[in-house]
Protein backbone atom coordinates (compact mmCIF):
# COMPACT_ATOMS: atom_id res chain seq x y z
CA UNK A 1 0.00 0.00 0.00
CA UNK A 2 2.66 2.51 1.25
CA UNK A 3 4.86 1.62 -1.95
CA UNK A 4 2.01 1.88 -3.96
CA UNK A 5 1.59 5.33 -3.09
CA UNK A 6 5.52 5.99 -3.24
CA UNK A 7 5.27 4.60 -6.77
CA UNK A 8 2.49 7.22 -7.59
CA UNK A 9 3.71 10.17 -6.17
CA UNK A 10 4.90 12.25 -9.10
CA UNK A 11 4.51 15.47 -7.27
CA UNK A 12 7.55 16.40 -5.65
CA UNK A 13 6.07 17.58 -2.44
CA UNK A 14 3.58 14.55 -1.48
CA UNK A 15 5.01 12.66 1.43
CA UNK A 16 3.23 9.09 3.13
CA UNK A 17 3.97 8.49 6.49
CA UNK A 18 3.06 4.95 8.32
CA UNK A 19 2.32 3.77 11.70
CA UNK A 20 2.18 0.32 13.16
CA UNK A 21 -0.14 -0.82 15.94
CA UNK A 22 0.82 -3.91 17.54
CA UNK A 23 0.21 -5.47 20.80
CA UNK A 24 3.60 -6.32 21.37
CA UNK A 25 5.01 -2.81 21.60
CA UNK A 26 2.37 -1.57 23.80
CA UNK A 27 4.05 0.26 26.31
CA UNK A 28 5.68 2.41 23.10
CA UNK A 29 2.49 2.99 22.01
CA UNK A 30 1.05 6.60 23.16
CA UNK A 31 -0.65 8.85 21.05
CA UNK A 32 2.02 11.12 21.50
CA UNK A 33 4.31 9.34 20.13
CA UNK A 34 2.74 7.57 17.59
CA UNK A 35 1.79 11.22 15.89
CA UNK A 36 5.72 11.74 17.08
CA UNK A 37 6.28 9.10 14.77
CA UNK A 38 4.30 10.34 11.75
CA UNK A 39 6.21 14.16 12.78
CA UNK A 40 9.35 12.79 12.51
CA UNK A 41 8.79 10.64 9.04
CA UNK A 42 7.43 13.98 7.38
CA UNK A 43 10.71 15.97 8.94
CA UNK A 44 13.02 13.07 6.95
CA UNK A 45 11.04 13.31 3.54
CA UNK A 46 11.75 17.29 3.85
CA UNK A 47 14.87 16.92 4.56
CA UNK A 48 15.02 19.64 6.85
CA UNK A 49 13.64 20.68 10.42
CA UNK A 50 11.10 23.09 10.24
CA UNK A 51 11.49 25.78 12.02
CA UNK A 52 8.69 25.69 14.58
CA UNK A 53 9.85 22.45 16.00
CA UNK A 54 13.21 23.72 15.73
CA UNK A 55 11.54 26.15 18.76
CA UNK A 56 9.29 24.18 20.14
CA UNK A 57 12.66 21.43 20.86
CA UNK A 58 14.99 24.37 22.20
CA UNK A 59 12.52 25.69 24.52
CA UNK A 60 11.59 21.93 25.80
CA UNK A 61 15.42 21.31 26.06
CA UNK A 62 16.16 24.91 27.68
CA UNK A 63 12.71 24.12 30.26
CA UNK A 64 13.30 20.29 30.29
CA UNK A 65 9.51 19.70 29.61
CA UNK A 66 8.50 16.80 27.45
CA UNK A 67 6.16 16.83 24.44
CA UNK A 68 2.53 16.73 25.56
CA UNK A 69 0.03 15.21 22.69
CA UNK A 70 -1.40 18.65 21.70
CA UNK A 71 2.49 19.92 20.98
CA UNK A 72 2.86 17.17 18.34
CA UNK A 73 -0.55 17.99 16.74
CA UNK A 74 0.32 21.21 16.57
CA UNK A 75 4.24 20.00 15.28
CA UNK A 76 2.43 18.06 13.19
CA UNK A 77 0.37 20.14 11.16
CA UNK A 78 2.95 22.73 10.96
CA UNK A 79 4.76 20.15 9.06
CA UNK A 80 1.44 18.85 6.78
CA UNK A 81 1.28 22.48 5.85
CA UNK A 82 4.65 22.19 4.55
CA UNK A 83 3.72 19.52 1.89
CA UNK A 84 0.69 19.70 -0.90
CA UNK A 85 -0.24 16.04 0.01
CA UNK A 86 0.11 13.94 2.72
CA UNK A 87 -1.18 10.01 3.13
CA UNK A 88 -0.79 8.95 6.31
CA UNK A 89 -1.33 4.97 7.03
CA UNK A 90 -2.23 3.59 10.34
CA UNK A 91 -2.10 -0.50 10.11
CA UNK A 92 -3.55 -2.67 12.55
CA UNK A 93 -5.85 -0.16 14.35
CA UNK A 94 -7.67 -2.89 15.78
CA UNK A 95 -4.19 -3.79 18.30
CA UNK A 96 -4.18 -0.25 19.49
CA UNK A 97 -4.53 -0.42 23.24
CA UNK A 98 -8.37 0.56 23.94
CA UNK A 99 -6.98 3.10 26.66
CA UNK A 100 -5.50 5.37 23.92
CA UNK A 101 -7.67 4.22 21.02
CA UNK A 102 -10.05 7.33 22.12
CA UNK A 103 -7.41 10.12 22.01
CA UNK A 104 -5.30 8.98 19.00
CA UNK A 105 -8.98 8.75 16.80
CA UNK A 106 -9.78 12.47 18.35
CA UNK A 107 -6.52 13.26 17.60
CA UNK A 108 -6.08 11.61 13.46
CA UNK A 109 -9.97 13.25 13.44
CA UNK A 110 -8.60 16.48 14.56
CA UNK A 111 -6.03 16.79 12.36
CA UNK A 112 -8.17 14.76 8.69
CA UNK A 113 -10.52 18.21 9.61
CA UNK A 114 -7.97 21.04 9.60
CA UNK A 115 -5.87 19.57 7.16
CA UNK A 116 -7.70 19.00 3.94
CA UNK A 117 -4.00 17.89 2.29
CA UNK A 118 -4.39 14.80 4.40
CA UNK A 119 -5.48 11.25 3.41
CA UNK A 120 -6.02 8.88 5.86
CA UNK A 121 -5.62 5.26 5.48
CA UNK A 122 -6.53 2.85 8.08
CA UNK A 123 -6.65 -1.12 8.46
CA UNK A 124 -8.17 -3.27 11.18
CA UNK A 125 -10.36 -5.86 11.92
CA UNK A 126 -14.08 -5.53 11.34
CA UNK A 127 -14.84 -5.21 15.05
CA UNK A 128 -13.08 -1.28 15.20
CA UNK A 129 -15.48 -0.19 12.68
CA UNK A 130 -18.12 0.94 14.28
CA UNK A 131 -15.60 2.54 16.95
CA UNK A 132 -13.98 4.08 13.71
CA UNK A 133 -17.15 5.14 12.56
CA UNK A 134 -17.89 7.21 15.68
CA UNK A 135 -15.10 8.88 15.75
CA UNK A 136 -15.14 10.08 12.01
CA UNK A 137 -18.83 10.64 11.86
CA UNK A 138 -19.31 10.91 7.85
CA UNK A 139 -16.01 10.96 6.30
CA UNK A 140 -14.50 6.95 6.05
CA UNK A 141 -14.99 4.80 3.07
CA UNK A 142 -14.84 1.10 3.92
CA UNK A 143 -13.30 -1.28 1.63
CA UNK A 144 -13.59 -5.20 3.16
CA UNK A 145 -10.86 -6.96 2.26
CA UNK A 146 -10.84 -11.13 1.61
CA UNK A 147 -8.14 -12.98 -0.10
CA UNK A 148 -10.09 -13.78 -3.66
CA UNK A 149 -9.51 -17.27 -5.48
CA UNK A 150 -6.35 -16.36 -7.63
CA UNK A 151 -4.63 -14.80 -4.49
CA UNK A 152 -4.78 -18.14 -2.66
CA UNK A 153 -3.36 -19.74 -5.37
CA UNK A 154 -0.41 -17.78 -6.23
CA UNK A 155 0.15 -17.76 -2.66
CA UNK A 156 0.03 -21.69 -2.29
CA UNK A 157 2.21 -22.14 -5.32
CA UNK A 158 4.65 -19.71 -4.23
CA UNK A 159 4.39 -21.76 -1.23
CA UNK A 160 5.25 -25.42 -3.28
CA UNK A 161 7.89 -23.75 -5.25
CA UNK A 162 9.83 -22.26 -1.61
CA UNK A 163 9.42 -25.95 -0.47
CA UNK A 164 12.29 -27.42 0.79
CA UNK A 165 11.42 -31.41 0.49
CA UNK A 166 10.12 -30.11 -3.05
CA UNK A 167 11.47 -34.09 -4.24
CA UNK A 168 8.28 -35.43 -2.72
CA UNK A 169 6.05 -33.16 -5.12
CA UNK A 170 4.91 -34.24 -8.35
CA UNK A 171 2.06 -32.33 -10.46
CA UNK A 172 -0.29 -34.70 -9.26
CA UNK A 173 -0.14 -33.73 -5.68
CA UNK A 174 0.89 -30.31 -6.34
CA UNK A 175 -3.00 -29.74 -8.30
CA UNK A 176 -4.55 -32.11 -5.20
CA UNK A 177 -3.58 -29.50 -2.68
CA UNK A 178 -4.04 -26.58 -4.66
CA UNK A 179 -7.50 -27.99 -4.98
CA UNK A 180 -7.74 -29.37 -1.04
CA UNK A 181 -7.09 -25.88 0.68
CA UNK A 182 -8.91 -23.84 -1.88
CA UNK A 183 -12.32 -26.42 -1.16
CA UNK A 184 -10.81 -26.28 2.70
CA UNK A 185 -10.96 -21.95 2.52
CA UNK A 186 -14.38 -21.67 0.94
CA UNK A 187 -15.88 -24.16 3.30
CA UNK A 188 -14.55 -21.62 6.13
CA UNK A 189 -15.86 -18.34 4.61
CA UNK A 190 -19.32 -19.95 4.51
CA UNK A 191 -18.87 -21.10 7.98
CA UNK A 192 -17.89 -17.77 8.53
CA UNK A 193 -20.78 -15.93 6.64
CA UNK A 194 -23.37 -18.31 7.71
CA UNK A 195 -22.76 -17.60 11.71
CA UNK A 196 -22.70 -14.06 10.93
CA UNK A 197 -25.78 -14.22 9.33
CA UNK A 198 -27.04 -15.73 12.10
CA UNK A 199 -25.91 -13.59 14.95
CA UNK A 200 -27.47 -10.53 13.05
CA UNK A 201 -30.61 -12.65 12.94
CA UNK A 202 -30.62 -12.54 16.26
CA UNK B 1 51.15 42.70 7.96
CA UNK B 2 48.15 41.42 10.17
CA UNK B 3 46.57 38.31 7.88
CA UNK B 4 42.97 38.84 9.71
CA UNK B 5 42.73 41.94 7.29
CA UNK B 6 42.97 39.51 4.19
CA UNK B 7 40.71 37.00 5.89
CA UNK B 8 37.00 37.70 4.38
CA UNK B 9 34.80 34.88 4.75
CA UNK B 10 30.83 34.86 3.59
CA UNK B 11 28.04 33.41 5.78
CA UNK B 12 25.39 33.40 3.38
CA UNK B 13 21.63 34.13 4.16
CA UNK B 14 22.57 35.12 7.73
CA UNK B 15 18.90 35.11 8.39
CA UNK B 16 18.39 31.46 8.37
CA UNK B 17 18.76 31.09 12.20
CA UNK B 18 17.67 26.88 11.11
CA UNK B 19 21.27 24.56 11.78
CA UNK B 20 19.91 22.25 9.39
CA UNK B 21 20.90 24.80 6.61
CA UNK B 22 24.29 24.01 4.78
CA UNK B 23 24.16 27.26 3.72
CA UNK B 24 25.78 29.30 6.36
CA UNK B 25 28.77 27.14 6.09
CA UNK B 26 31.52 29.39 5.78
CA UNK B 27 33.26 29.97 2.17
CA UNK B 28 37.18 31.42 2.08
CA UNK B 29 36.91 35.02 -0.51
CA UNK B 30 39.98 33.27 -2.79
CA UNK B 31 40.36 36.58 -4.20
CA UNK B 32 41.49 37.97 -1.37
CA UNK B 33 43.59 35.67 0.37
CA UNK B 34 46.47 35.57 -1.85
CA UNK B 35 48.89 32.96 -0.95
CA UNK B 36 47.98 32.83 2.28
CA UNK B 37 44.83 30.90 0.93
CA UNK B 38 45.77 27.29 1.45
CA UNK B 39 46.28 27.98 5.65
CA UNK B 40 42.65 29.84 6.20
CA UNK B 41 41.12 27.07 3.40
CA UNK B 42 41.98 24.10 5.86
CA UNK B 43 41.01 26.26 9.09
CA UNK B 44 37.49 26.66 7.84
CA UNK B 45 37.09 23.61 5.84
CA UNK B 46 37.88 21.79 9.60
CA UNK B 47 34.84 24.58 10.60
CA UNK B 48 32.19 23.35 8.72
CA UNK B 49 32.69 19.76 9.04
CA UNK B 50 32.58 20.08 12.96
CA UNK B 51 29.44 22.51 12.19
CA UNK B 52 28.10 20.31 9.81
CA UNK B 53 28.40 17.16 12.29
CA UNK B 54 27.37 19.37 14.74
CA UNK B 55 23.92 19.59 12.96
CA UNK B 56 23.47 16.48 11.94
CA UNK B 57 23.95 15.36 15.38
CA UNK B 58 20.99 17.77 16.74
CA UNK B 59 18.76 16.77 13.73
CA UNK B 60 19.04 13.02 15.21
CA UNK B 61 19.00 14.41 18.78
CA UNK B 62 15.58 15.99 17.28
CA UNK B 63 14.26 13.05 15.33
CA UNK B 64 14.56 10.81 18.81
CA UNK B 65 12.77 13.17 20.90
CA UNK B 66 9.99 13.29 18.66
CA UNK B 67 9.32 9.68 18.51
CA UNK B 68 11.33 6.70 19.84
CA UNK B 69 9.09 4.79 17.17
CA UNK B 70 11.05 3.59 14.39
CA UNK B 71 7.80 2.56 11.82
CA UNK B 72 10.15 2.65 9.13
CA UNK B 73 12.19 -0.74 10.23
CA UNK B 74 8.43 -2.26 10.12
CA UNK B 75 7.59 -1.21 6.84
CA UNK B 76 11.13 -2.54 5.35
CA UNK B 77 10.56 -5.92 7.16
CA UNK B 78 6.50 -6.27 5.58
CA UNK B 79 8.07 -5.16 1.79
CA UNK B 80 11.10 -8.18 2.02
CA UNK B 81 8.35 -10.57 3.38
CA UNK B 82 5.44 -9.53 0.75
CA UNK B 83 4.55 -11.60 -2.09
CA UNK B 84 3.87 -8.80 -4.99
CA UNK B 85 0.62 -9.17 -7.32
CA UNK B 86 -1.17 -10.38 -4.28
CA UNK B 87 -4.15 -8.22 -3.36
CA UNK B 88 -3.75 -6.06 -6.52
CA UNK B 89 -7.39 -6.24 -7.31
CA UNK B 90 -7.79 -3.75 -3.96
CA UNK B 91 -5.69 -1.19 -6.18
CA UNK B 92 -7.54 -1.45 -8.85
CA UNK B 93 -11.23 -0.63 -6.96
CA UNK B 94 -12.74 2.30 -7.51
CA UNK B 95 -13.11 3.14 -4.45
CA UNK B 96 -9.29 3.53 -3.76
CA UNK B 97 -8.32 5.09 -7.05
CA UNK B 98 -10.47 8.18 -6.19
CA UNK B 99 -9.49 8.30 -2.66
CA UNK B 100 -5.82 8.09 -3.75
CA UNK B 101 -6.33 10.84 -6.03
CA UNK B 102 -7.90 13.23 -3.83
CA UNK B 103 -11.13 12.99 -5.91
CA UNK B 104 -13.84 11.11 -2.67
CA UNK B 105 -14.93 13.09 -0.84
CA UNK B 106 -14.23 10.66 2.09
CA UNK B 107 -10.71 11.40 3.41
CA UNK B 108 -10.42 8.19 5.31
CA UNK B 109 -10.46 4.61 4.08
CA UNK B 110 -10.67 2.03 6.20
CA UNK B 111 -9.16 -1.21 4.84
CA UNK B 112 -11.33 -4.28 7.22
CA UNK B 113 -10.16 -7.37 7.15
CA UNK B 114 -9.95 -10.68 9.29
CA UNK B 115 -6.57 -11.48 11.23
CA UNK B 116 -4.31 -12.87 8.52
CA UNK B 117 -6.30 -11.75 5.39
CA UNK B 118 -3.26 -9.67 4.07
CA UNK B 119 -4.13 -6.54 5.07
CA UNK B 120 -0.84 -5.39 5.88
CA UNK B 121 0.76 -7.12 2.99
CA UNK B 122 -1.39 -5.00 0.10
CA UNK B 123 1.34 -3.34 -2.18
Amino acid sequence: MIDTLCDQIEENNTAVASIYCDFLGSKEQTTRNLIGALVKQLVRVLGMVPPEIDRTFKKAKREGRGLRVPDVIQLLEATLARLDRTFICIDGLDECPDKILPELLTSLHAISQGSPSVRLFITGRPHVQSVLERYFPDSVQVILISPNSRDIEEYIAKALREDLNSRAMDCALEAEIMEHIQEQISDVYAIAISKSKAQSNH
Amino acid sequence: MDRSENLQVNATDPGDQNCFNTSKNLQVNATTLGNQNTDCSNIINSFNTTLNSTCADEQLEIQKWLSSLEPGTRHEDVRNRRQDGLGNWFLQTQDFIEWSNFKSGKATLFCSGSPGVGKTYLR
